[in-house]
């Protein structure tokens, strides 16, 4: 009560939301709670139950390994087979490796009393042949949907890297803390102000070019998708490049405003987050580390 | 991009530039006296459009050089060509153990394209002689046959004295001795056939690499005979009484028609100490001058049991290709050849798709059978053994042309016991044994196994006819491309175009591949942690990578088996061991005798 945190204790499954417009969110949701219940419980969820609507974002598997989880609970507002994916066991892939074992079921039909636990260890432990969902086989947004956000969030993350570059210490802050604040304004679809600094990583779900020119980038088809303060106010940066023609790919970066430059490998479609320190010195992270 | 069928777009490979360093120490009058006088100029690289190696604020001296700067400082030598031709060329970085002594750099003196370094312990001249790959290959052959070779196995060898070839220690038996000298002599027998089409069958180079490439068969089909079991049993490796036995397994000496297992943990925790088995069965006569020569007798034989699929796999990929492309000119060898596959294949289809050791029981990495399949270890496993075996029959098939019980096993296993169907499973069992280890995937690999992968899956695409089983060997190819990809190895995307003409690698990363290798095989180490243009990762389990693979001289040197992604600056022994040169080797042998590359 003292510290105003509300923190889990018990509970066998990290629940994200994923029925919205933000890979953003799903992110927050995933690496918030996943940290929240390590440092409140000093263990980890295994397990994400994942709730969507009409479409599903591709790259929740990737999202979802970010957070340590491989194990996801499908829960499907309609029949899962209406968003291309089959009911019950499967691998979830993204086209950059990442996997999750997924089970899905419409939620209306899944027994609140399942034990979760045992219902996927049951399956790691069975020799019996799982089948794969790619990402090109979910339904997809529509054009429209697709256009509405690139004009979005082209912006939005032009003004977060504004505010980072501008010397606002708080801007960091003031991001993460207003993320509850942005989940509420999309439920009421209102207010633009908040999630106009909350939605600069919409990039996640971008398919159009966004480049921050001080950025020297040898391949075109290596795309910079942000690039931002660390919100733990270390002072590092993060920057997340993403390859966009499926091509396996050796680029460099340099970015000497923070006196970095390295090279990197990609995969075909792999989005890569880099942590760059004062030193200029960098780690491959996850997209968890925001 | 490349592409295999695209015959238009073969790979010519420009003669290069390669390392070659000198160490002085600084009392050597070798060095030139202008070098401590020389003037650098100061570094100014706020706005260097490339990613360097060292922070941009440790690098305190410059000199310019045509198109060249040299840079330098408390962390090494960097050279800078930004109108380099390749990619891959704009920056290179010269480091310590293998370029430099140390990484403490005083003075740089520029000589013609090379530079002279001083550091705290003593000067290195280093030079850039322009080289043709297919030279350096013949550099490295002759390293390895002169300081690596032990008696004609061919894996790696240790120093007495630091970086010194001339003390090389006589012993040292390795545990894939079998598997690697394959390897090697797989290389020589594609470079065999290149030379034999370019210069014909009586040109020196041609006769002596046939020299070297029966030897190093004969040597591989000696561990096949080498127990006196006759029953088409493979020794790992073989050591004689002069050596010292390595703590690290199995090991018989041979004493008459007997041979006793030797004291080692192994055994004693088997409790086979002095287990006598019979070993009555002849060693060709043919095979004997490999240690005739060297004036040892039968009895003075020790050889390696517990041996794994690997060497099997590895052998018979081996075999099949001496019998296509060397044996044809050597009839009494062919039937050598193909009588040991037959031996193999048999015993292992005759022991219920088991190799089984001395003790009667199988080894513990050579089995096919359903029931390990099912074991915790064999399920991840499953899909590849079940290649191996696959591809075991397929291949004896083709060398003997007969069809009875190969075939018989063959449609068996693929089709009736779903081993065909299982082929494709790899990275799905990979991914889900990661899970049950708490691992991410890629702690989870076996990086030897992307060899016995590459061996079965494509000897499987190679040899099968059938469409439906052509396509199912092809989507289990592809099963372990996402690791296999992670290497950029040549000699790996060569075999995986030839299985998947569909697929693609990158064309830079090849030449790259053989442009930047090292003149050396000597293990020296470099310094690739602190580096600041390579980004590194942490796993699950906390093991490191870099997310970038550096040209290869400028990492660890290690044989096949190991991550070249690994975060760690030098593998093997370090500067007191010689590894052998198969991996440049074959993969430049292959790579001419597919057509995949050639020379300007």
């Amino acid at each position: 009560m003292n510290s105003k945190i509300l923190d889990s204790l018990s509970g066998k499954c990290l629940v994200i939301c994923a029925d919205m417009f933000s890979g953003e969110a799903v992110i927050r949701q995933a690496i918030y709670g996943q940290t929240r219940r390590i440092l409140s419980t000093g263990t980890a969820f295994e397990i994400a139950a994942v709730s969507v609507g009409s479409e599903v974002c591709r790259k929740i598997p990737r999202i979802i390994n970010e957070a340590r989880i491989r194990k996801i609970l499908l829960l499907c507002k309609e029949s899962p087979e209406s968003l291309g994916i089959p009911s019950g066991f499967f691998w979830w892939d993204y086209y950059d490796g990442s996997r999750a074992l997924t089970y899905s079921v419409c939620e209306n039909d899944f027994p609140a009393d399942t034990d979760i636990e045992k219902l996927f260890s049951d399956k790691i432990a069975s020799p019996e042949v799982i089948p794969a969902v790619s990402p090109d086989d979910l339904k997809r947004c529509s054009h429209k949907e697709d256009d509405e956000r690139k004009k979005t969030t082209c912006s939005l993350l032009l003004a977060e890297s504004a505010l980072s570059f501008s010397g606002n210490t708080d801007a960091p802050e003031i991001i993460g803390s207003l993320w509850l604040e942005y989940w509420n304004s999309r439920e009421k679809d209102d207010d633009a102000g908040v999630g106009r600094i909350l939605g600069v990583i919409d990039g996640f779900n971008l398919s159009s070019a966004y480049t921050q020119p001080d950025f020297i980038i040898d391949r075109d088809n290596i795309r910079i998708n942000a690039f931002k303060l660390c919100e733990d106010r270390s002072g590092d940066y993060i920057i997340r490049a993403e390859e966009t023609e499926g091509r396996q790919t050796k680029c460099s970066i340099v970015l000497n405003k923070i006196n970095a430059g390295f090279y990197a490998d990609f995969m075909p479609r792999e989005e890569i987050s880099f942590r760059i320190d004062s030193e200029g010195y960098v780690r491959e992270v996850g997209l968890g580390e925001i | 991009m490349y592409r295999r069928n695209d015959m238009t777009n073969k790979i010519i490979l420009s003669p290069h530039v390669y390392r070659k360093v000198t160490h002085y120490p600084f009392a050597s009058g070798d060095i030139p006296s202008e070098m401590w006088r020389f003037e650098c100029k100061k570094p100014a690289l706020d706005n260097y459009p490339l990613p360097l190696p060292m922070k941009k604020s440790d690098y305190t001296l410059r000199c310019d050089v045509g198109d060249v700067t040299w840079l330098a400082g408390k962390g090494g030598v960097t050279r800078c060509e930004p109108g380099a031709k390749y990619y891959f060329d704009r920056v290179m970085y010269f480091s310590a153990d293998r370029d430099l002594l140390d990484n403490n750099v005083s003075a740089i003196y520029p000589d013609g394209t090379g530079l002279w370094v001083g550091t705290s312990n003593g000067v290195t001249h280093i030079e850039l002689p322009v080289m043709t790959a297919e030279q350096v290959s013949e550099i490295l052959l002759d390293e390895t046959l002169k300081y690596v070779s032990r008696h004609g196995q061919i894996s790696h060898k240790y120093l007495a004295r630091p970086r010194d070839p001339g003390s090389i220690l006589p012993y040292g038996s390795c545990d894939n001795d079998g598997g690697f000298t394959s390897q090697f002599c797989l290389g020589e027998i594609f470079k065999y056939d290149v030379l034999k089409r370019e210069k014909g069958i009586d040109a020196p180079e041609t006769k002596r690499t046939a020299e070297i490439v029966r030897r190093s068969l004969d040597v591989c089909l000696l561990l096949m005979y080498i127990h006196g079991r006759g029953d088409g049993f493979v020794s790992r490796s073989f050591s004689t009484s002069d050596e010292p036995i390595p703590d690290d397994g199995l090991f018989f000496r041979r004493h008459g028609n007997k041979a006793i297992c030797l004291d080692t943990s192994e055994s004693r925790e088997r409790g086979i100490v002095g287990l006598e088995v019979d070993c009555s069965a002849p060693i060709p006569e043919c095979l004997r001058y490999i240690y005739e020569d060297e004036g040892f007798t039968e009895d003075d034989l020790i050889f390696k049991c517990d041996t794994s699929s690997d060497e099997i796999t590895l052998h018979l990929l081996n075999l099949l290709f001496a019998h296509r492309l060397f044996a044809c000119d050597y009839p009494e060898l062919d039937e050598l050849i193909i009588q040991s596959a037959k031996n193999i294949v048999s015993h292992i289809i005759d022991n219920g798709y088991r190799l089984i050791d001395f003790t009667g029981e199988p080894t513990t990495w050579a089995r096919w059978d359903e029931p390990y399949f099912q074991d915790s270890i064999g399920w991840v496993d499953a899909p590849l053994n079940s290649a191996e075996i696959l591809f075991y029959l397929l291949m004896i098939m083709d060398i003997t042309g007969e069809q009875g019980k190969w075939r018989e096993t063959y449609n068996y296993l693929a089709l009736e016991r779903g081993y065909a169907d299982m082929t494709t499973l790899h990275f799905d069992r990979l991914y889900q044994g990661s899970m049950f280890d708490n691992m991410d995937w890629p702690e989870e690999i076996m990086y030897g196994d992307h060899w016995l992968a590459t061996a079965s899956l494509f000897g499987l695409c190679y040899l099968e006819k059938d469409e439906q089983l052509l396509a199912k060997y092809r989507a289990a190819y592809k099963s372990w491309r996402s690791s296999m990809a992670r290497e950029h190895d040549a000699a790996l995307d060569f075999l995986y175009m030839i299985a998947c003409p569909d697929e693609s690698v990158e064309t830079e990363r090849i030449i790259e591949w053989f442009s930047r290798a090292n003149i050396s095989r000597l293990a020296a180490g470099v310094s690739l942690k602190g580096r600041h243009d390579i980004p590194v990762r942490v796993l699950r389990q906390g093991y490191e990578e870099i997310s970038t693979l550096p040209p290869q001289d400028e990492k660890f040197i290690s044989k096949y088996d190991r991550n070249p992604l690994e975060h760690k600056n030098v593998d093997s022994g370090g500067v007191m061991c010689i590894e052998s040169c198969y991996v440049f080797t074959q993969s430049y042998w292959m790579g001419r005798y597919f057509g995949f590359i050639g020379e300007a």
